[in-house]
């Protein structure tokens, strides 16, 4: 059984350039990916390559069992049979929404043809507008036409580009997880990117964090969050603070939030050097704790506060607590940490993961 | 180390690739058209500025000594005369039918644009049969009033002409105007408002500021169009640059003095084109914001009602109800006179000419609109853009600048021609149509590439993305995609070039072939011998046709 989508090392770019540099995952059969990362981190790119808008500069792209891209070689677009949901969804306006679903289908008869693009109406509940035109239909409307029209054909691969940044912020919620069910109901296998880690998160069975062109970490939702592969990812999902600190032994480590104790996320020689990912969440609020630290901002938040503290050696981390503990800004509280899994990087000795390459932007990764 | 110099090597390999690739994609059909066309308005500009360093015999300084200073000065009067006027009427009737609310405000927002269907020439000549000695006005005056001693000034005049040119050409500031103070959102009104100013002092702090790049745009058009008249002018017999061109190539026949008048207008222009780029940037930045005022115009109640209503009706009626109403008179005098077989002839070659002028002209916009799609880049936008320009030149001066470089290469190809085939005759592109299509082309090619380049705007790149991926692409993608969703906007640019070529005047007049009139010619020679009355016939069938483009205007300005 091969994978749906299997993508080895590829990189695109210029001479002086890279748009994305060896990017290397695999999408198994009714997953659902998810790449995330800030708008220019080459995400919309990888999407294009998969679909066959462009081409490898190195690396190889294969989708069940058969390579479609490699240095020089290229399938062409319509002879992947990949279908992709686009930003701007390209509905063809002179074309009903029924018209637009049928598009891609020919080698149906007329009448199993019609029966066919209502049932795939019906599934994204559109049954009712099939006459109308694009432009008539509500944002909501236009983006479940789209899936409809890509879906139709039954595609190997789904792939969405940025498929709820046109809409408003309450519809986003609801659309993705109505996209999910309706991709997993027709148990196709999508590829999506977005720069929103809640879309990501409802969305995705798989995520990969992009920036600057290269894939930082490939992994379940929980593990992104949880376990940061670095602290590039650390500091794009999620809020936190990264912490100074140094180890003592190999279940304890030291710093302004006093002596932490659990496993560590990578193993590190005693008196390292570390940064400490210390989510909002680790911090807990208690008042007759012994250990203060004061209140220098809060953000209200409905059910919590965020507070931003600050410590007694001066570094910052932040704690959400319960809303009803309402206290100043100024006013010092009890905390106590609570961290089971330590989260840490080491700090200074940074490994190159490849040759310094004077013409492109440096890439580090950081581990032990 | 190997490893990079493997690494570099391949850095180098790629850097020849990527820059043979852009090399030959540099070179391609697309970028070689819109140079080619952007050549054509580039070629009458050099030969006109080029032409001052040429002698004349004495003509040209007779012309600067005797001519030139009374044509700059009618010019300039002409130009602030006509500025100004439209400027008044356009402002203030956009205002009323665009923010405020009286008697008739809905009929009068499209109606006050329908004198855009008549040629300046056509209100010209009807305004001099109409106010003249003999005609009907002052005859009704002497009858009625025989001793009042009034005397009534004369319309062939200064006055006279600048009053004809802001009747005909105000809708153009009243245009923008208009859609400017119905874009720009109640908010900001409402903001000065509550920072303490009145509705009168809002108008003039706030809108009137905020619409300036719309007013500008609009008065730029005015002025183009006004330095590039040339049949209201020469029916009132007042020399401005236009007719000085005209009867330096066909009275003193120095086509070489009429390229150097040009060379003059062509600098006068460029101003002002300069002028318009720079307020068209602006529109783009203060556009948008804010609701519309739609639902909160200004109620004119009492005096104020009435007085906004006589003002937009006398307007209606001085621009267009009158006129065409004597215009009307006119035709049915002389219909059973004038109407014969004679005309059939001339609408059918008026109408020729200006279907295979919109075909031809529209194709190369559709070449030009996709060239601007597949590169996205400065050297083809800013080749577009100047290939686009011609419209800005006005046709006397296309007629000299196309005029001279086609006879120069026509001795050329006349001799060659001669000395291998044995062929006699004096010319071979001079006395075909080519000049004068080639003149429609640089003048008329952005009518027809506006609504053809919206429209292919339209087609995003991600359309043709999907329908690729689904497996429709080459010939059936423009089958099935691309000609759908440009039909509509090909089809305007077919009526609005076909109408802009009907009632084209001095390209005609100085570049047809013989036997080549169209109306527009029959116009000039028949008012050029005063036949008022015997003109209606012609300008009424030009009229009726442009009315086609404002109605099509007033539709997409509806939605």
């Amino acid at each position: 059984m091969h994978s749906t989508l299997e993508v080895k090392n590829i990189s695109k770019g210029y001479h002086n350039h890279m748009v994305i540099s060896d990017i290397a995952f695999t999408l198994q059969k009714g997953e659902i990916g998810c790449f995330l990362g800030p708008s220019g981190s080459g995400k919309t790119t990888l999407l294009r390559t998969i679909a066959g808008f462009e081409e490898v500069l190195s690396g190889e792209i294969w989708v069940e069992g058969s390579r479609v891209a490699s240095r020089g070689f290229s399938v062409p677009p319509e002879k992947r049979h990949i279908g992709m949901l686009f930003q701007d969804y390209a509905l063809f306006p002179h074309m009903t929404v029924f018209e637009n679903v049928g598009f891609g289908l020919r080698s149906m008869k007329d009448l199993q043809k019609k029966t066919y693009i209502m049932d795939q109406l019906s599934t994204v509940g559109l049954e009712g507008v099939a006459r109308k035109y694009p432009h008539e239909l509500s944002g909501g409307q236009q983006q479940r036409a789209a899936l409809a029209r890509a879906l139709a054909p039954r595609p190997r691969l789904l792939l969405l580009d940025e498929p709820f940044s046109n809409l408003d912020v309450a519809l986003r919620e609801r659309l993705s997880m109505e996209v999910r069910e309706i991709i997993k109901e027709q148990r196709a296998t999508a590829l999506m990117v977005t720069h929103n880690q809640q879309e990501a998160f409802a969305m995705a069975d798989r995520i990969g964090v992009i920036s600057d062109g290269s894939l930082q970490q490939w992994d379940n939702a929980h593990a992104i969050y949880h376990r940061p592969a670095n602290g590039s990812v650390a500091a794009f999902v999620g809020e936190g603070s990264l912490l100074p600190g140094t180890v003592i032994d190999n279940r304890r480590v030291e710093c302004g939030l006093g002596i932490l104790e659990g496993s560590f996320s990578s193993p590190c020689p005693i008196g390292c050097s570390v940064d400490i990912l210390i989510r909002p969440e680790d911090v807990i609020h208690e008042d007759d704790s012994p250990f203060k630290a004061m209140i220098i901002h809060k953000t209200f938040r409905g059910p919590n506060i965020l507070y931003t503290l600050r410590l007694r050696n001066g570094d910052s981390v932040l704690a959400l607590v319960p809303s009803h503990h309402h206290h100043l800004v100024g006013q010092e509280i009890g905390i106590r940490p609570q961290v089971e899994d330590i989260v840490l990087y080491t700090r200074g000795v940074v490994c190159l993961t490849e040759m310094p390459d004077p013409n492109r932007r440096h890439k580090f990764q950081v581990h032990c | 180390m190997p490893q990079s110099e493997a690494l570099h090597r391949r850095n180098a390999a790629d850097f020849c690739y990527f820059a043979l690739r852009n090399m030959t994609q540099s070179i391609d059909g697309w970028r070689v058209a819109v140079t080619a066309v952007a050549g054509l308005v580039a070629v009458p500009l050099l030969v006109i500025i080029s032409s001052l360093l040429r002698p004349t015999q004495g003509i040209f300084d007779h012309l600067v000594e005797h001519v030139l200073p009374g044509i700059l000065t009618n010019t300039a009067w002409l130009v602030l005369g006509v500025s100004l006027g439209t400027l008044l009427l356009g402002i203030s009737l956009g205002w009323l039918t665009g923010a405020c609310d009286f008697l008739g405000r809905k009929t009068f927002s499209w109606a006050l644009l329908l004198p855009l269907a008549m040629p300046t020439y056509v209100l010209a000549f009807i305004y001099l049969g109409l106010f003249d000695f003999s005609g009907p006005v002052q005859t009704a005056f002497r009858t009625h009033f025989p001793h009042s001693g009034f005397s009534f000034p004369d319309i062939r005049s200064t006055a006279g002409v600048i009053v004809v040119m802001i009747l005909a050409l105000y809708p153009y500031v009243y245009m923008f105007a208009r859609s400017a103070f119905m874009t720009q959102g109640k908010s900001s009104m409402e903001a000065a408002r509550t920072l303490g100013l009145t509705p009168t002092g809002t108008f003039f702090r706030v809108c009137l500021p905020m619409a300036r790049p719309w007013i500008a745009g609009g008065l730029m058009l005015v002025i183009m169009e006004t330095l590039a008249d040339f049949g209201a002018v020469s029916i009132f017999n007042f020399d401005t640059f236009t007719t000085a061109i005209y009867k330096a190539w066909f009275g003193f026949f120095s086509i070489t003095a009429a390229a150097q008048l040009s060379s003059i207008l062509v600098f006068i222009v460029f101003l002002f084109i300069i002028l318009e780029q720079l307020s068209r940037r602006r529109m783009r930045y203060t556009q948008g914001g804010g609701l519309g005022l739609e639902t909160s115009r200004i109620k004119l109640v009492g005096g104020s009602n009435w007085a906004a209503f006589l003002f937009s009706l006398s307007v209606l009626l001085a621009a267009f109800v009158l006129p065409f109403i004597q215009l009307l008179s006119w035709t049915v005098e002389v219909f059973h006179l004038e109407f014969g077989s004679r005309y059939f002839w001339l609408v059918g070659k008026t109408l020729f000419l200006a279907s295979i002028a919109a075909l031809v002209i529209c194709s190369v916009a559709i070449v030009l609109a996709y060239a601007k799609r597949r590169h996205r880049d400065h050297y083809t936008s800013g080749l577009t853009r100047m290939a686009t320009l011609g419209y800005a030149l006005p046709g006397t001066i296309l007629a000299v600048g196309i005029f001279i470089p086609v006879a120069r290469l026509d001795r050329v190809i006349v001799h060659w021609l001669n000395s291998y085939f044995g062929y006699e005759a004096s010319t071979f592109l001079q006395g075909t149509l080519i000049i004068m299509f080639t003149a429609y082309l640089v003048r008329f090619i952005i009518t027809g590439f506006n609504p053809i380049d919206s429209a292919t705007q339209r087609i995003t790149p991600s359309i043709d993305e999907a329908s690729r991926l689904m497996g429709v692409k080459g010939f059936s993608l423009l089958r099935r995609i691309h000609i759908p969703m440009l039909r509509n906007g090909l089809l305007t640019a077919l009526i609005l070039v076909f109408v802009e070529v009907m009632k084209e005047m001095p390209i005609t007049l100085m570049t047809r072939p013989f036997g080549w009139d169209t109306l527009a010619v029959k116009i000039f020679e028949l008012t050029s011998e005063g036949e008022w009355e015997r003109s209606a016939l012609p300008a009424l069938a030009l009229l009726l046709a442009g009315l086609v483009p404002v109605i099509l205007l007033m539709r997409k300005s509806e939605k």
